[in-house]
């Protein structure tokens, strides 16, 4: 058969330029599954799962936690805080616990809400991040509903966000001895994200703090103005509040824990905390019964890879297995067929 | 031989009609030729075509050919059109002599409305062929002898009718699995998009609260996912061109619309689907159940759990893509990979400023608290590699099990020596590796060599030869670059 010919003809020829590109001639390579590639692939993903599910496992079981449900506990206040009213009595409740062992390391207290949705729609959208940068105190547009008060005056922090902050104050004290309570030392630093606290949060600048807050009024849930949230630490008070932060990272899921105190490892608790009696003591502030809510508190250590969640090691261990489980019965079968494939009925049946 | 049933539509008289179809391969010297020519009327038209059914019914083990001629058929048309087709339907070749324009096109429009809807392609190169050229669903004109009117109204123009087989089997089959792939794979990966959204729904009271930053949401199928499959839409060639061209069999494959098919289409939904649930569950266990994935103890809000769910899903995808393609240039590696990148560059930029003129700040540094996290990255990798080893293992099992006849070509190649790196231009075991290099340079280049070594390709793969082919295909020269 003759070569094709490119014909030179009168008019400029329409043919496509002859790159590779347009010729869809690019060098190029062809990805073949080959049977070796596949089951070594498998293979060594199997390893490499099943060893670090193994890992996860063991530091996820070295790592200790307990959580406390004090909403039944505490039956008396929750009944005392459903009637809005009762805003001006407190209610403290004292949850006594036993600690067999002791937890080494650091330890981390946390609250844990049950069935507070912070993901709602409306909910989320009830910030306003230029008040909260500092940056105009009065801007209240995206606050809705909380925007204003009834005068008129622009709310600080505005939005359902800030008004429905956490405001249960939980103190951890252990029985040294028959007759000495002593409270355990917390630090409440730390807590939050970098960025979160000396970047994204700013209190309004001005020379005193009350004095940056003139002109707003607080939250209609808050008990104090937000510029007296932590009177002795200023690095603490106005938006800057370690507490505030840490509630307006708002929650995925409405089971939630938000970080509250960490262990302050001096005195008695270089190690951690040592097994004993503990007891907590809760100023009951929050409402949570109306929704059909519950509290906790969790204390727990925590390692590298997390708390004490079995979840990535066991699917870990899980997916090794099955990749495993996968490779053998391919490897199987194609042994099987590899067997079949040189008989000579096979070429013709193309 | 490619499952396509072939007629001959000409305005030549019978005995030439008749002649040309014998010597070109169109009917068999051991076909049964049955006539329906010089019918002078309605009835005489329909007693001759029940003959012929019945003929055709005794006679199974035969192949049938049936001539028609121009009267005839308008006649077979006006009242016998179900009889006229259910002759036509058993004869693998039929071959209509002393047609006007007009009347092309009328047949074309017949078999296009019959029960099978088959689809139908017209090739011509006069001006009398133009009215059937426009009726089919693909019409082909032939720049020729005959002027250009045929060309002007036709979909594609070639220049030879001998190019026809190469725009069907190579460029035709190409393009059927470029967007057969490119549909199924946008729906899917809108699938894996689109359902953590709705399973979030669950947990948020259904109060339409967004998983995925506003952002994300909008660049997902605009910069983070769609090179990927636009650069296999238009480069990618699963099987090499010349087995395709030397195996018309190989059409069949992609025969009925068979890649689009609720078959095909459940497959890559229910895939979806259940990668979306193992993005969605799998990140929902990780950060609902444990304390804290940071070491320091701090908490992860919901921007971040969405962040993970859509940085496990945009590897996912993007790998998936790269498992579908079998013809990897460097172009196909950069999008790729490059897509990847993308994202964790722009997410990185995207949370590291505050922005002034966004109300939301969101998605300040979340990212970056996200990667700090070892738990998450362990998650990220157990997600993509659970996503695909079902795909794998399944494509792995298809292939051993059921393999289909693309796939025993695509395995006969690698067997045979086809070697990396020379997707057109084929090159016999005895060349040096300095000569291959050298073509590669060239064709990189830009300039393919004209005189290059062309190969036969029967050498290795012997197709029946004795098989009743409709077309018959000589085993034909490699074109040159």
């Amino acid at each position: 058969m003759p070569q094709m010919k490119r014909t030179p003809q009168d008019c400029p020829s329409r043919l496509p330029e002859n790159t590779a590109v347009k010729q869809q001639q690019l060098p190029a390579c062809r990805l073949q599954l080959s049977a070796t590639g596949i089951l070594s692939g498998f293979f060594a993903t199997g390893v490499f799962c099943l060893g670090m599910g193994v890992i996860l496992i063991l530091s996820a079981k070295s790592s200790m936690e307990i959580e406390i449900n004090y909403t039944k506990i505490c039956a008396s206040c929750a009944k005392l805080r459903e009637n809005a009213r009762n805003f001006d009595k407190e209610c403290t409740c004292s949850i006594p616990f036993h600690l067999t062992q002791t937890m080494r390391g650091n330890v981390y207290m946390y609250y844990k809400l049950y069935g507070f949705y912070q993901n709602l729609h409306g909910y989320l959208l009830s910030r306003s991040n230029s008040q909260l940068l500092g940056t105009d105190v009065k801007d209240v547009e995206t606050c809705a509903p909380f925007s204003k008060s009834h005068d008129g005056t622009p709310i600080a922090p505005c939005g359902a966000i800030a008004n429905s902050l956490f405001n249960d104050t939980i103190i951890l004290s252990y029985k040294l001895n028959s007759s000495v309570h002593i409270q355990v030392p917390m630090l409440r630093s730390g807590i939050t994200w970098w960025t979160d606290k000396y970047i994204k949060f700013r209190n309004p600048s001005s020379s005193n703090l009350s004095s940056a807050f003139a002109g707003t009024t607080k939250p209609p849930s808050w008990p104090k103005p937000v510029y007296e949230l932590d009177e002795n630490d200023p690095g603490n008070n106005g938006f800057l509040n370690d507490d505030f932060i840490v509630w307006m990272r708002t929650a995925a899921f409405p089971t939630f824990k938000k970080l509250y105190r960490r262990l302050s490892r001096t005195q008695h608790f270089i190690e951690g905390l040592p097994a004993g009696n503990y007891s907590f003591n809760v100023s009951y502030n929050f409402p949570v019964t109306r929704f059909q809510g519950e509290k906790s508190v969790v204390l727990s250590t925590l390692t590298w890879s997390g708390g004490h969640s079995l979840f990535l090691g066991l699917a870990y261990t899980v997916t090794g297995a099955m990749t495993w489980l996968a490779a053998f019965s391919m490897m199987a079968v194609h042994l099987k067929l590899k067997g079949k494939r040189f008989s000579p009925d096979d070429k013709v049946k193309l | 031989m490619a499952g396509i049933k072939v007629w001959v539509l000409t305005g030549d008289k019978h005995e030439t009609a008749v002649s040309v179809s014998l010597s070109c391969g169109h009917f068999h010297r051991t076909m049964n030729i049955l006539e329906l020519t010089n019918q002078k009327s309605d009835s005489d038209c329909a007693e001759q075509l029940r003959q012929l059914a019945r003929r055709i019914k005794e006679d199974h083990v035969i192949q049938h050919g049936l001539v028609v001629d121009g009267t005839s058929l308008s006649l077979a048309l006006r009242e016998h059109e179900k009889l006229f087709m259910d002759v036509c339907r058993n004869c693998s070749a039929v071959l209509c002599c002393r047609m006007a324009p007009l009347q092309k096109a009328k047949v074309i429009r017949l078999i296009k409305v019959s029960p099978e809807k088959p689809i139908t392609l017209a090739v011509g190169d006069g001006a009398n062929d133009v009215s059937m050229i426009q009726e089919a669903h693909v019409g082909i004109g032939i720049m020729g002898k005959e002027g250009r009117q045929a060309a002007r109204n036709s979909d594609y123009a070639i220049a030879r009718f001998k190019f026809l087989s190469k725009l069907l089997f190579v460029h035709g089959h190409f393009y059927y699995i470029r967007i057969a792939t490119l549909v199924q794979y946008f729906f899917y990966k809108n699938v894996c998009f689109i359902t953590p959204q709705f399973l979030y729904q669950f947990y948020c009271l259904f109060s339409q609260q967004t998983l995925y930053d506003s952002v994300y949401l909008t660049l997902y199928n605009i910069c983070f996912t769609s090179l990927p499959i636009l650069t296999y839409s238009l480069l990618e060639q699963h099987i090499d061109p010349h087995v395709l061209q030397n195996k018309p069999t190989l059409y069949r494959d992609i025969s009925k619309n068979r890649q689009l098919s609720i078959k095909t289409f459940l497959y890559w939904t229910i895939l979806g689907f259940s990668h979306a649930f193992i993005f969605f569950f799998g990140s929902y266990f990780l950060m609902e159940k444990d304390i804290s994935l940071l070491g320091n103890g701090q908490m992860f809000g919901n921007w971040t759990f969405g962040t993970l769910v859509f940085t496990v899903m945009v590897i996912t995808v993007t790998v998936k893509m790269a498992l579908e393609t079998h013809f990897w240039t460097w172009v196909n590696h950069l999008v790729t990979w490059g897509s990847i990148i993308f994202y964790f560059v722009f997410s990185l930029f995207y949370g590291g400023i505050l922005w002034p003129f966004l109300s939301s700040q969101n998605m300040y540094f979340v990212f970056i608290q996200l990667l700090s996290s070892g738990s998450a990255w362990f998650a990220i990798i157990l997600m993509v590699v659970t996503c695909l080893f079902l795909d794998i293992v399944k494509k792995v099992f298809d292939r051993l099990l059921h393999p289909t006849n693309t796939e025993k070509a695509q395995l006969a190649e690698t067997n045979s020596s086809i070697k990396c790196l020379d997707s057109m231009c084929c090159f016999s075991e005895g060349e040096t590796v300095c000569a291959s290099v050298g073509r590669m340079l060239e064709r990189v280049i830009g300039r393919c060599s004209p005189t290059h070594v062309s190969r036969l390709w029967s050498a290795s793969d012997p197709f029946c030869s004795n098989d009743r082919s409709i077309l018959t295909l000589s085993t034909m020269e490699s074109s040159t670059c």
